[in-house]
């Protein structure tokens, strides 16, 4: 009779803490409940049941934990500092699987708040423990593992290097082969975060074999594994161009293009982001991409997309015109002018616009062709616009006016050259006249057409300081038409001829008198 | 004087004129010496002066010949000098003349050779041309295909949907069934959605047939088309057993499909792709892949043996030009270099090309020759 009532108080107990760690677990998993929790003193109470007698207690703790790190980095920074982690990462190795997922919860729910949190899991050893985990066969553990493994190495390359050192590049690459999507998805995402830090990370992940797997998953029905599988490869290509060119040959082009048309907006931005780190290292992978077909759905790509997911497509439009005059007239073949010039004419942000500006003057500064092409979309006014916009960011400023530059320099279009003679500032007209200065001479008919549109008359308007550029080229125009003409476009003509009217007496008076 | 007075003397007595003229004698005497006196000084001036003027014109007369020698010397070694430099002077001209005119010779035939070259393997127009227009032609191919794809894969969404639609439906009137639900639901005869004949569908459900497979409801339901169809009705030859088993249509695609067994990608990439079946089809998917793929590429040695490594994408292919419609031959590229020991090997047993690429041609999308 006694002992069931001792243990009726036991059970009671049990029941209780049970019931308080499963209520702050709901509580917690709402973030405008944490800062009242934590004002109760939830972590002293949530300690001691992180190492109760109960298995469940024990995980819902855990889990409760995590909730709470995860939605404030205060809290997340009190886990560390009430030396919470080397229970957890203690249990990690001895407890069962339920509670190492929960504890691979907590270990990510901090870890991915600052570098230094960050850098506070990986000193308590925990780096190992999940490496480990990676190595259970519940697929759940292992997820759960990979992720706290992902968000601790996507600080910076110091722990990344320390992941890596810890032997998980090979198990998250045997993850990826796991059927599980999420898995596959988490680890994929776990590997793009250490090998986008440096050259030697990426090469340790591709050592693995790492691109082999990854590109099997290309053609995948499943849009977040896909963003995951190209983030991972464009973060591989982008070092160096051993690293782009080991992705090539996986024969990625041009599988990868049909992504472009995926109705997931960040697996067409992550496949535009891979066709630029791979096209930006040389002129022979920008001229794979383009032989595969890869321009055509980029510039279809630009078209489609708007704000800041057309980005990556217009910088890589940009890179694969930048190596020779052949690869841009690839470009232009495809029709990128006109999608770039939209996406000057259109887009609100200004970087998106510097980049667009960028690519444009890649394209245009190769040959007079280029430059035609580009001033027949119009685009040259748009350049003007954004150099002389107060309201633009410096960046953009500068990358308009090098563009506008560079197409100019190479410029032979009349019209659009004698557009631009209006309204431009100072230094934009002095390479619009110096390109006159070039065509004129040997120009017949463009001389008569310059006279003729007004273009003589504005380029005697211009206030030239004695002995400039500017001043040189108005001179060399100067010399390719008569005198007279010249003298009569000139401003304040009218008036030298009306005073020659008073000076003169008609032959007829000059008798009489 | 006194040798004149003397002889006077002579001539008259002597002594008288001794006695008279003695006096007169000393006194003449005496006037000579005076005069002598005073003349003395004069003479050797004058003496001097003749003296100097004779000594002067000698001495003038040597110098001037030393000069004069000089001169001479002077004028025959400057002379030498001067006729050495002009012959210098002359080479020198001389050599300036042929080196320009060779100059100009060697630029006027280094233009023509340029040019030459320049039109025949740099920027040849029509090479250049051909190359644009195979880019325009093959960016419509893989643009009609890259609409083609997004296209069907829009419709297979949409199928989905609506087969998830249907399925719901149908559950939905399964539950309305009256023999199998008391749910109350609206009246047969309320007004219906477009073209459902409720009543109809409702008699006709079965429970059992609509877990195995939903029939259309009659009426004026889509009607499959023959290409539609797959060749084989999976559901005829296999009926779906009780329980945790595959659905009829995986267990025929188990059946027929082709062996997956590489790492790689299993890709026909050394041929020209026909960029048709660069994306594969749901419609002919199996069948294709079989008629494409050897048989059991990854397990045969004998495959692996003839074919030796799998090369790089950069290296799989003779180079022959940049890109697709490119034709020209290779010599004189920025991207081939001279392999001279291949050419000393193989000069004596075969007349191949000493030139080889470093670049590899990509003919992954060229042009498939008919």
């Amino acid at each position: 009779m006694t002992s069931r009532q001792i243990l009726q108080v036991f059970e009671n107990y049990q029941k209780a803490r049970a019931s308080f760690v499963q209520t702050v677990a709901d509580l917690s998993s709402r973030p405008q409940n944490v800062e009242a929790l934590r004002e109760a003193g939830v972590m002293a109470l949530l300690r001691p049941l992180l190492i109760d007698t109960v298995p469940t207690i024990q995980q819902t703790a855990a889990l409760a934990l995590g909730r709470l790190a995860n939605h404030s980095d205060e809290l997340a920074a009190a886990v560390v500092h009430d030396d919470i982690l080397p229970q957890l990462v203690y249990s990690l190795a001895e407890q069962n699987r339920f509670y190492k997922k929960a504890a691979a919860f907590v270990l990510r729910t901090v870890a991915k708040h600052s570098p230094e949190l960050a850098m506070a899991v990986v000193d308590s050893g925990a780096v190992s423990a999940l490496v480990t985990c990676l190595d259970e066969f519940d697929p759940g553990v292992k997820e759960a593992a990979a992720w706290a493994l992902g968000y601790i190495a996507r600080h910076n390359a110091e722990l990344a290097q320390a992941v890596v050192d810890a032997g998980a590049v090979p198990l998250l690459i045997l993850c990826i082969q796991e059927p599980e999507m999420t898995l596959k998805r988490i680890s994929a995402s776990a590997l793009s975060d250490i090998a986008k830090h440096t050259p030697e990370l990426a090469q340790t992940v591709v050592d693995g074999g790492a691109i082999a797997y990854l590109s099997q998953l290309l053609e995948v029905q499943d849009a977040k594994l896909k963003r995951q599988v190209f983030s991972a490869l464009s973060q591989i290509a982008k070092h160096t161009v051993d690293l782009a060119e080991l992705v090539v040959e996986a024969y990625i082009f041009p599988a990868v293009l049909p992504s472009l048309k995926d109705p997931d907006e960040y697996v067409r931005k992550n496949v535009a982001m891979l066709i630029r780190e791979v096209a930006k290292h040389s002129s022979e992978l920008a001229q794979l991409i383009v032989n595969s077909g890869g321009v055509i759905a980029l510039v279809d790509y630009v078209n489609d997309s708007a704000g800041s997911g057309a980005m990556p497509g217009i910088m890589a439009l940009g890179y694969i015109s930048a190596f020779s005059e052949r690869l841009a007239m690839s470009v232009v073949v495809s029709h990128g002018v006109p999608a770039l010039a939209h996406a000057l004419h259109t887009e609100a942000e200004s970087h998106i616009r510097a980049a667009a500006a960028w690519s444009l003057g890649q394209i245009g500064r190769h040959t007079p062709e280029h430059a035609r092409h580009v001033a027949e979309a119009n685009v040259l006014p748009d350049l003007l616009a954004c150099t002389m916009d107060p309201a633009a960011s410096d960046d953009l400023r500068a990358k308009a006016s090098r563009a506008l530059k560079n197409i100019l320099q190479k410029c032979t279009h009349m019209p659009a050259l004698q557009a631009l003679l209006a309204d431009a500032p100072p230094s934009v007209l002095e390479n619009v006249v110096a390109q006159f200065a070039k065509i004129l001479p040997s120009d017949a008919k463009a001389r008569k057409q310059f006279v003729t549109s007004g273009g003589l008359k504005k380029i005697q308007e211009i206030q030239a300081e004695e002995g400039s550029d500017l001043s040189e080229a108005i001179l060399t125009i100067n010399e390719c038409f008569p005198e007279e003409i010249v003298r009569y476009y000139s401003p304040g003509y009218s008036e030298t001829l009306l005073q020659r009217l008073d000076s003169h007496t008609p032959g007829s008076a000059k008798t009489a008198s | 004087m006194l040798e004149e007075a003397g002889t006077e003397a002579s001539s008259s007595s002597l002594f008288d004129l001794l006695a008279t003229q003695s006096a007169r004698f000393r006194e003449l005497y005496l006037q000579a010496e005076r005069d002598a006196e005073e003349a003395r000084e004069r003479e050797w001036h004058a003496a001097v002066r003749i003296q100097s003027c004779w000594r002067g014109y000698t001495e003038r007369k040597a110098l001037q010949r030393l000069h004069d020698a000089a001169g001479t010397i002077q004028r025959a070694f400057r002379g030498l000098m001067g006729r050495k430099r002009f012959r210098v002077t002359v080479k020198q001209q001389l050599k300036d003349l042929r080196t320009n005119h060779y100059n100009t010779m060697a630029a006027r035939i280094q233009a023509v050779w340029k040019g030459y070259c320049e039109r025949k393997h740099g920027l040849d127009y029509y090479a250049r041309k051909a190359y644009l227009e195979a880019l325009r032609k093959h960016n419509a191919d893989i643009k009609h295909e890259l609409d083609e794809f997004e296209r069907e894969q829009a419709a297979r969404r949409q199928a989905a949907q609506e087969k998830a639609e249907k399925k719901r439906r149908l559950r939905e009137l399964e539950r309305q069934h009256v023999l199998l639900s008391t749910r109350a639901q609206r009246g047969v005869l309320a007004v219906q959605e477009k073209g459902q004949d409720m009543e109809v569908t409702v008699r006709t459900v079965n429970k059992l047939q609509t877990l195995r497979k939903p029939r259309p409801p009659p009426g004026p339901s889509p009607r499959k088309t023959a290409s539609t169809a797959a060749p084989v009705d999976a559901s005829l030859l296999y009926s779906k057993p009780q329980g945790p088993f595959k659905p009829p249509e995986h267990v025929v695609r188990m059946k027929t499909r082709a062996p997956r067994v590489t790492l790689k990608r299993a890709e026909p990439y050394l041929s020209p792709v026909d960029p048709s079946k660069v994306f594969e089809r749901a419609s002919d998917g199996v069948a294709a892949e079989e008629a494409h793929q050897p048989r059991f590429a990854g397990f045969s040695k004998t495959h692996k043996r003839e074919e030796g490594h799998v090369q790089s994408v950069f290296a799989s292919t003779p180079y022959i030009g940049e890109g697709p419609g490119d034709l020209r031959q290779t010599y004189g590229r920025q991207t081939f270099r001279s392999a001279e020991q291949e050419l000393n090997a193989s000069s004596s047993t075969s007349n191949r090309l000493a030139f080889s690429t470093n670049v590899g041609r990509i003919s992954l999308f060229d042009e498939t020759e008919p």
